[in-house]
């Protein structure tokens, strides 16, 4: 699990930080997209009863 | 997925029935600046709101959870639950090291 925290149009930190489920092994201080989807996350950890809902959707170029 | 600090415990006598069983924790939110030491060392409580969160995992107090709010806290249970908030993870260790920026 990865402590994610959003940022500005300016690569700066903002708001809270949040923990997402990590599929594509992304280190510290990669940019990734975060998904919020509850469905789509338990999709992907094929258990309907998962309580997760943010996921690394992505890790960006 | 917030991560907070278990600060004590709520016990019902009446109560829906779909509790049966579940015990009741209240957890004060980490502000992130607090998140290296948190498993070590019993963190100051913050201004963010306590919530009455649903147990299953046998979390004690000064423990260093996961929370899960809004509609996902009711996936794990097979039948409709009114609860807001679910612990589910009892941490051992945060790292919480943003980038330095040079502003």
């Amino acid at each position: 699990m990865m402590l994610c925290q959003a940022l500005d149009p300016e690569l700066g930190l903002i708001g809270a930080p949040m923990i997402a489920i990590d599929l594509f092994g992304a280190g510290l201080h990669s940019k990734v997209m975060v998904s919020t989807d509850g469905l789509g996350a338990r999709h992907i950890v094929h258990d309907d009863n998962s309580p997760i809902r943010n996921f690394i959707q992505g890790i960006v170029d | 997925m917030r991560v907070a600090q278990v600060i004590g415990r709520v016990t019902l006598s009446i109560q829906d029935p779909s509790f049966k069983g579940g015990r009741w924790l209240m957890v004060n939110p980490l502000d992130a600046g607090q998140f290296n030491d948190a498993c070590t060392n019993a963190p100051a409580l913050t201004n963010q709101s306590t919530l009455v969160a649903y147990d299953n995992m046998g979390a004690g107090d000064g423990d260093i959870v996961g929370i899960v709010e809004g509609a996902e806290a009711t996936a794990p249970f097979d039948f409709p639950i009114p609860i807001d908030a679910i612990t589910v993870a009892i941490f051992d260790s945060l790292s919480y090291e943003p980038p330095v920026t040079d502003s």
